[in-house]
This record gives structure tokens, C-alpha cells and sequence, in this order.
């Protein structure tokens, strides 16, 4: 038996979404000798209310993915239903997010409350020594502290969505394929004739099969439409849906014959407004950020570093000071960037590598 | 690694006499063609039937009638008696394939089961008896908590006061319990499963008095008197004839009694290794009627989702309910029986084969405690 009492082998529970990451996880944890015990996650019913199939990370066409390579890897393999924890923690705080004007990274909020949440707890109370998923991201020592730090693969880097995992989970976690360019992991998968080896990477928002501004229609009774106000132009324009538009969005505006490119640089949702300028006027040099996590409590006053501001940006050189505990300023020191409330800030070292803490962007610019 | 098959209700398993015969079938030609193959085949189809029929002690102008399964069978049923526009009254606690065959069905009624009642019929019939309706579906043994419905009892009562057809699900008890010979039956029509007595699965069974309105669900070809469309799955076919020579020749008597040895050692073992690591429990149903082969046990406060992959772990398969529902956090069956949402998500089945090895008995729930006490 594979938890047999007394075994000296380590186990560890490895998220397989079916992608080629996780696959190569896992193989690379059963190479390292771990005993490793396969798990899929089943958020949501993709039978009853979906019909994409293959964009997600965990339909019933990865479900099966993973199963065969967890075969072929001759591991035990589970689905395990978090719908309710999913449905609670990530859908529900994501259509409340954007009915407040938000623009929330559901990402973020499934990776702390779903996978390093739920499952962490499973994996407790399995009494299993380590959790382990495909994330692209290392963990490095430093000075006896564990931290997390960008991935070998800088364009495929994950860091930004688990900033805040704490210690203990850090202690608790491998991150296997962190060490290696997606190529190479695509590479060892094409080696050890997983199917997958060639799949496509999936995409942020996984439950949704059409547009955003339907999906929060379906989910909400409240009146959605509003006007689109050109602050250039001094022009409105009725909406039936504001949702279907989304700070910093360029195309699909219906103002046509500006001279400079127009952007949504505001969204009101209380008044229903979405404004619409040029991009100068949705630029940001300062701004606050809630719910910070200092990954160090000697950095608690303040420090210069860089912070990330959205899953696509690299990171911006930045002063971020403490206001409260919870709490922070961010100051970018060299450009002003369109920063998105709602969405993470996450802090890295001067050098960009080492994920040193990490908050909510608020509506305040902190100026 | 070590271990311990206890998930029988599921599957059953081939049976060692049944992959004998198989390796000695002959799989060439369609039953429904005239030459020589195609007889031999139909011959295997015919044969099986009569086995069946003996073994179920239908009459001569039963229908016995093949499909691929459970499944099928209850939808197929479901589906006559909706041709008809019959008022139906469904149990609750029925398998998702009786229970869903209803959906949408605005002359179906879904009756929960009262277990805090001390006899199942009386709960049933305390039920129906201010109910107007004219066909019943209940499962006769329950396939997740092992609950026997006294299904003659109930049809006796009903057909005192007026006619109603009775339908039931014999999946679970049959070849595990000594049931009435069907001739002499009340119930109108029955249906039974080949996997779950040792054949291979994809063959089912619908066994229905000559006045059952019987029309086809599957169209589309002269099998089965025209009654199911579709070349008949004959390799599971001769499998279940196969599977019923090695039940008829324990005997049903023989075959209970050893069922209730099993699980009556059985449950003094869990129970006194629950104790000693004091793990709270429940049996909730042991002041009702069950089958031998099926235990079901709740644990407060647990989650089967959790405890049923840390078993596996530990080399114990099992399950919580049906598998037609596994890894959903509440089976709907349960549900059917009333049971609280806190009791009924904390479930677990422990269903055996007839040869469970019963000196491992005590090892096996040693490990249960264990992985219930964290």
C-alpha cells in the first residue's frame, strides 16, 4: 500500500491538469524517487454549462489527459471535486469584483484558495509529505528563509499568480519544472510519449466559454447597461452591457475618426459610466495596494524594487513604502504605466527575481 | 501491493468460470444470420435466455428480453409506461437510471423513504396509501445501503385496491437473495444487470409479465421480437449463462448464508475497531432489512470524497454509494432515503464478492479505523 505506516519513501500529491507541464511534473517527481499519487481537480461542470472542451485546464478531455499519463507513469490517479470551493472562492468573488468596478484575477484567487487551499488540505489530511503542481516558478533558500523566485523560463513565469504563498506552503511545495524552458519540458513529454507533449497552453479564465459581459449578465440580476463617455470628445454612448469593456481596452470602441488612439481608462460601476480617453489619461505613476502580504517582515517599512502590476508585464522599478500593515504605496520610479484595480501587485527584489510580497491594486492612486 | 476488492456492487467482476468459457467462445457471425454461424450464435442467444428464464422461474409467456444494461432496462421501462401516460410513482432512493428516465415526466412522482421508520414497507406503504397512482418503481435490494424492500408485500397491498403495475429494480439482489419465482410474482416487470453477478457487462436483462404494455425503446431491427433494435451483444450474452450456471449451482439458501457470514463477522470487526480508536459511526439502517453482500456504514463529520482516496491509498477499494456517482459529494440516493445532508456526505460501502477472504477481515478494518480516526 502506498501510505503504508513506517514507509522511508516520500509521497507527494501532484496536481494534473493534463497539460504537458504537470505531466512532466510528475514524471520528473517519480525520477527524484518520490512516490507520487496523481489528482486532477474538477471546479467546475463543464458537462452541464460549457461546451468548450479544450481551452480549459480542467475539462473532461484534460481529466482524461491526465489520467492516461498518470497510467502510463503507472501512479494512482483521482479527480477531486472542489465545485463548491471554487464556485464560493473564485466565481463568486469575481462577479462581485467587477460589479464593484473591479478587475479581479481569478487565477490568484483559485491557485490560494483551490489549489493551495483545498487541495493543500486534502494533501494534510492524506497525510502525504508534499504538494507538487506544473506551475513555472522556483523556490530558493535564502538565509535559512524560503522564497519564491521567477521561473528559468522568464516568458512562461507563474510567480506573479502564487505570490502569496506563505512559508509554511513553500516548505511544503516542489515546483519541478520551474528549472526548465518550455521546450525542454515539452521535450521530455514528446521522450516519454505523452500524449500531450504538444498541447496548447491553457488560458486565464477557464470557466468562461463566451464573453465576460454575458457571463456576469447570467450570474447577476442588476442592470448592467450604462454610456460610454468620450472625455475627448465630450460624447456618450448608450451600452448594454459596461462589462463588455475592460480598462485599458483599445479596440472595439465605437468612436470612430479621433486623431489619437482612444482607450477605456475608467470604469464607474456604481454610476454605470465608462470613460474613455486618450491613453495619457489613464496613465498612473503612484497607487495603493490593499491586502498586502510581506513575504519578510524586516521589509515592512518600505524598499525599492520591482513591482508587477498584471500577468503580462515584466515589472516596473518601484518604491513601495508601508502605510498600514495591510497596506501600501506604490511609487514606479521610471514610467507611468495604466494600472488595473482590482488585478495583483506583486513585488520582486532589485533584481527582479525574488517574489518579496504582494497586494491588491485599489481605485486610489495614492497621490 | 496488497488489495482488498470491496466495491462488488459496482462490479462484480468476471467470474474465473465465466473467463474459462469465454476463452472457448466462438465469436464468428451475426445471431441474426441464417447460415451456420449466425445459428450457432443465435443458439447461444436462445440458450442464455432459458437460463434465465429457469433460473428467474418465469413462465413460458414471460417476456425475457436482452439490452446492454441496467441502464437501459430502466429506461426502457420507464419509456412504456410513459407511452401508456400512467401515473408513476417513483422511489427516491432508486438508481439515477429509474429516478432520470422520469425527469420531465409531469405524471411522475418521487416519494422519499422514511428510514427512521422502522420497517421499510410500512414506510412505503404508509406513503402510497394516499396516493393515487397506476404504476410503482421501487428497487428491491438497494444497491448502496443494501435496504430490502419487501417488493411482493407492497405489490400484494397496491393490487388489493386497485390495478397497478409494479416495477423493480432487481440489479443487487439478483443470484444474492432466494427470490419468488417470477410465474408466481406480483411484480410486473423486473430488470437485472450481467456485471454485477460475474458475467461481462453490456448485457442486461428485462424480465416482464405477458400483460406489461412492452413497446420498443431501441428501433430498428427484428431482435428480440422486434422489441430492441440491434445486434445482441452475444459474447455477454453466453458470459451471464455462464455466470448463472456457477449462482444456481451454489443455490440461493447457500448463497445468502454465506453472504451474512461474511457480514455479520464483518461488522462485529468494524465496529470494535471503531471504538477502539474511537471513531464516531452510524449505522443507520440496521434495524431494516439488507442484503448480505452490502454494509453501509456513515461517519460523522467526514467526507467520503476524502476518507475513499486515503482508503485507496491504504489498499482498500471502496466506494460511498453508487459509481455512478462517484466523487460527487452527495449521492442523491441517499437523499431519497431522507437521510441528513451531514450523515449521508460521511457514507461509506463496503460490498463484497462471495469469496472474500475472511481472515483478512480484521486487518481490513484495522485499516479503516485508522484512516476514519485522523
Amino acid at each position: 500500500m502506498i501510505l503504508e505506516p513506517g514507509k522511508q519513501t516520500k509521497t507527494v500529491l501532484c496536481a494534473m491538469s493534463g497539460g504537458v507541464d504537470s505531466s512532466v511534473a510528475a514524471f520528473l517527481l517519480k525520477q527524484k524517487g518520490y512516490q507520487v499519487i496523481g489528482v486532477s481537480l474538477q471546479v467546475w461542470d463543464y458537462n452541464k454549462s460549457c461546451s468548450a472542451l479544450t481551452k480549459t485546464c480542467c475539462s473532461p478531455k484534460d481529466f482524461q489527459d491526465a489520467r492516461l499519463v498518470a497510467k502510463k507513469l503507472e501512479i494512482p490517479f483521482y479527480v477531486l471535486d472542489l465545485e463548491k470551493e471554487f464556485e464560493t472562492s473564485v466565481i463568486q468573488k469575481f462577479v462581485n469584483s467587477y460589479l464593484q468596478g473591479l478587475t479581479p484575477s481569478p487565477c490568484i484567487d483559485c491557485n490560494q484558495f483551490v489549489k493551495f487551499g483545498a487541495l493543500w488540505e486534502r494533501k494534510q489530511s492524506l497525510g502525504i509529505d508534499k504538494l507538487a503542481t506544473g506551475h513555472h516558478v522556483r523556490i530558493i533558500d535564502w538565509n535559512g528563509r524560503l522564497f519564491l523566485r521567477r521561473a528559468r523560463d522568464i516568458a512562461k513565469d507563474q510567480s506573479y499568480f502564487l505570490y502569496n504563498l506563505t512559508h509554511d506552503q513553500l516548505s511544503g511545495l516542489e515546483f519541478p519544472i520551474g528549472d526548465f524552458l518550455k521546450d525542454e519540458v515539452r521535450k521530455i513529454a514528446e521522450e516519454q510519449g505523452f500524449m500531450n507533449s504538444r498541447k496548447k497552453d491553457s488560458q486565464d479564465l477557464c470557466f468562461l466559454s463566451g464573453n465576460l459581459g454575458d457571463f456576469l449578465a447570467s450570474r447577476t440580476s442588476a442592470d448592467l447597461s450604462g454610456v460610454l463617455v468620450n472625455i475627448e470628445a465630450n460624447k456618450s454612448v448608450k451600452v448594454d452591457n459596461i462589462f463588455h469593456y475592460t480598462k485599458g481596452q483599445r479596440r472595439g470602441l465605437p468612436f470612430a475618426g479621433s486623431k489619437d488612439p482612444l482607450y477605456v481608462i475608467k470604469i464607474d460601476s456604481q454610476n454605470r459610466k465608462v470613460y474613455v480617453g486618450k491613453r495619457s489619461a489613464a496613465l498612473t505613476r503612484s497607487f495603493k495596494a490593499k491586502d498586502w502580504i510581506w513575504n519578510y517582515h524586516d521589509l515592512a517599512e518600505g524598499i525599492e524594487g520591482f513591482v508587477q502590476i498584471r500577468s503580462t508585464h515584466r515589472g516596473s522599478r518601484a518604491r513601495v513604502t508601508a502605510i498600514t500593515e495591510t497596506c501600501v504605496k506604490v511609487d514606479f520610479l521610471e514610467e507611468s504605466l495604466i494600472v488595473v484595480p482590482g488585478q495583483a501587485a506583486v513585488l520582486y527584489d532589485e533584481n527582479n527575481e525574488v517574489v518579496l510580497g504582494g497586494g491588491i491594486i485599489t481605485h486610489d492612486s495614492g497621490q | 501491493m496488497k488489495r482488498w476488492y470491496l466495491d462488488a456492487n459496482a462490479n462484480y467482476g468476471l467470474l474465473d468460470s465465466v473467463k474459462e468459457a469465454l476463452a472457448t467462445f466462438q465469436a464468428v457471425g451475426n445471431p441474426n444470420s441464417l447460415h451456420y454461424f449466425g445459428q450457432n450464435l443465435k443458439a447461444e442467444v436462445e440458450e442464455t435466455r432459458e437460463a434465465v428464464r429457469k433460473f428467474i422461474g418465469a413462465s413460458d409467456d414471460d417476456y425475457v428480453l436482452f439490452c446492454s444494461g441496467a441502464t437501459e432496462a430502466a429506461n426502457w421501462l420507464a419509456y412504456c409506461v410513459k407511452q401508456k401516460e400512467i401515473k408513476v410513482e417513483v422511489c427516491a432512493a432508486d438508481h439515477a437510471c429509474v429516478r432520470e428516465s422520469f425527469w420531465g415526466y409531469d405524471k411522475a412522482n418521487f416519494f422519499v423513504v422514511d428510514y427512521l421508520v422502522s420497517d421499510p414497507c410500512d414506510s412505503v406503504l404508509d406513503y402510497l396509501a394516499k396516493r393515487c397512482f397506476g404504476s410503482l418503481f421501487l428497487i428491491h435490494a438497494h444497491n448502496e445501503t443494501g435496504v430490502i424492500f419487501d417488493i411482493e408485500r407492497i405489490a400484494k397491498q397496491l393490487k388489493s385496491n386497485s390495478e397497478v403495475l409494479v416495477v423493480s429494480d432487481f440489479v443487487q439482489s439478483f443470484c444474492k437473495v432466494n427470490l419468488v419465482p417470477f410465474r408466481e410474482s406480483l411484480i410486473d416487470a423486473i430488470f437485472i444487470s450481467g456485471h454485477k453477478i460475474g458475467s461481462l457487462p453490456g448485457v442486461g436483462v428485462v424480465v416482464a409479465k405477458k400483460t406489461f404494455p412492452i413497446s420498443p425503446l431501441i428501433k430498428g431491427g427484428s431482435q428480440e421480437r422486434y422489441l430492441r433494435g440491434g445486434t445482441e451483444n452475444y459474447p455477454a450474452i453466453f458470459s451471464l449463462r455462464h455466470a448463472l450456471s456457477f449462482w444456481s449451482s451454489l443455490g440461493p439458501e447457500a448463497v445468502a448464508s454465506k453472504y451474512w457470514q461474511i457480514k455479520n463477522y464483518f461488522i462485529s470487526e468494524l465496529k470494535s475497531a471503531l471504538e477502539s480508536k474511537l471513531v464516531r459511526f452510524e449505522f443507520l439502517f440496521e434495524k431494516w432489512p439488507t442484503i448480505g453482500n452490502t454494509i453501509y456504514v456513515t461517519f460523522p463529520g467526514k467526507r467520503s470524497s476524502e476518507f475513499l482516496v486515503k482508503l485507496d491509498l491504504f489498499g482498500i477499494c471502496a466506494s460511498a454509494g453508487s459509481a455512478c456517482y462517484s466523487g460527487k459529494p452527495l449521492s442523491p440516493s441517499l437523499e431519497g432515503f431522507g437521510v441528513p445532508k451531514e450523515l449521508a456526505q460521511g457514507s461509506l460501502r463496503l460490498s463484497f464478492r462471495l469469496d472474500f477472504d475472511m481472515q483478512d477481515i480484521p486487518e481490513v478494518c484495522k485499516i479503516i479505523a485508522g484512516v476514519l480516526k485522523d
